[in-house]
């Protein structure tokens, strides 16, 4: 087997760390309120979760995608072939996430039945444009767009409904979460130019962005 | 003018209707106290009873009343957190 030059166990630790540490806070959210859907069949509650569901499985993946760059440069490992596989999951994930959060602060003014269904497609979408190119990079600009457009909506949104100083501080939560998912794609791609540390330094704060959004979905846990 | 009702807020209402009755209640006394129309009311009595928040008992002389079940009693205990958290998180 060839040596296996960019590992870094200190980086790669990290990352396990810091994936199982998100994965557990969006898997928590999406449990945790599952009775509220329950009782409610609330649509705005299931694109919530929803949400945090898929994001949770493209952080997974993401962890995928990151060992198969690892070993890349193996020409037996079977990891590498993970990579194609991989980058097809995080995209159709990570797209679907993106567009339910989208869709559970606007469903109320786009009257559709069949959003999900819309959801689905769009990111069935992108992910074709990604199986076409096989490339991270292509996924963070298709993304940034998507944030670029969730912000718009935000805005537009807020405008029109008189909305309280704590949603506006959720919306701006929203954002960061968004910002956090497309720095970690972004960090993956050769275009990424900022030292381990800063990488870890963001990582922290997506953290804190992560359990904040947690400690406010508790705190209506009764 | 009052604000109109949304679906949550009249569900909450017709349980705690009930709960207030000491958890019986007939459909009739039920459907005036709910201010809603027959039509409406029918529509959410059926949604209520498919979602096991309430249900339908016969007295001996085989009179109808409506009674919460367990997840009823959970909705209305938990309505006020239930609001808080979609006006929180915008949903």
């Amino acid at each position: 087997m060839s040596p296996m030059p960019f590992f870094d166990p200190i980086r790669f630790g990290i990352e396990i760390t810091y994936t199982i540490i998100a994965v557990c806070l969006f898997f928590l959210i999406y449990f945790r309120t599952k009775e509220m859907y329950t009782l409610t069949e609330y649509k705005g509650i299931m694109f919530f979760r929803g949400a945090f569901l898929f994001f949770a499985l493209a952080y997974l993946l993401r962890l995928f995608l990151i060992s198969s760059r690892l070993y890349s440069s193996s020409p037996t490992f079977f990891i590498r072939d993970f990579f194609p596989l991989s980058l097809i999951f995080v995209s159709y994930f990570s797209t679907l996430g993106i567009i339910l959060l989208i869709f559970s602060i606007t469903w109320k003014y786009i009257k559709s039945a069949h959003l999900v269904l819309y959801g689905h497609l769009i990111s069935l979408l992108l992910t074709i444009i990604i199986i076409l190119t096989n490339s991270s990079e292509i996924l963070t600009y298709i993304q940034v767009g998507l944030l670029i457009i969730a912000t718009i909506f935000g805005i537009i949104f807020n405008k029109k409904t008189d909305r309280s100083k704590k949603s506006t501080q959720t919306r701006m939560l929203y954002f960061l979460l968004l910002l956090s998912w497309l720095l970690n794609i972004w960090m993956l791609t050769p275009g990424w130019f900022f030292p381990s540390e800063v990488k870890s330094l963001f990582q922290v704060l997506s953290l804190v962005v992560f359990g904040a959004i947690y400690y406010k979905v508790s705190k209506w846990l009764k | 003018m009052t604000k109109k009702r949304d679906r949550l807020e009249v569900i909450f209402d017709i349980l705690s209707i009930i709960s207030q009755n000491n958890n019986s209640i007939k459909p009739t006394p039920l459907l005036r106290q709910s201010n809603l129309s027959s039509s409406s009311f029918s529509e959410y009595h059926k949604e209520l009873i498919s979602k096991n928040l309430i249900k339908e008992l016969y007295d001996k002389k085989g009179k109808k009343f409506v009674t919460l079940t367990d997840q009823g009693f959970n909705y209305v205990s938990k309505y006020k957190y239930i609001k808080g958290f979609i006006s929180e998180f915008d949903l």
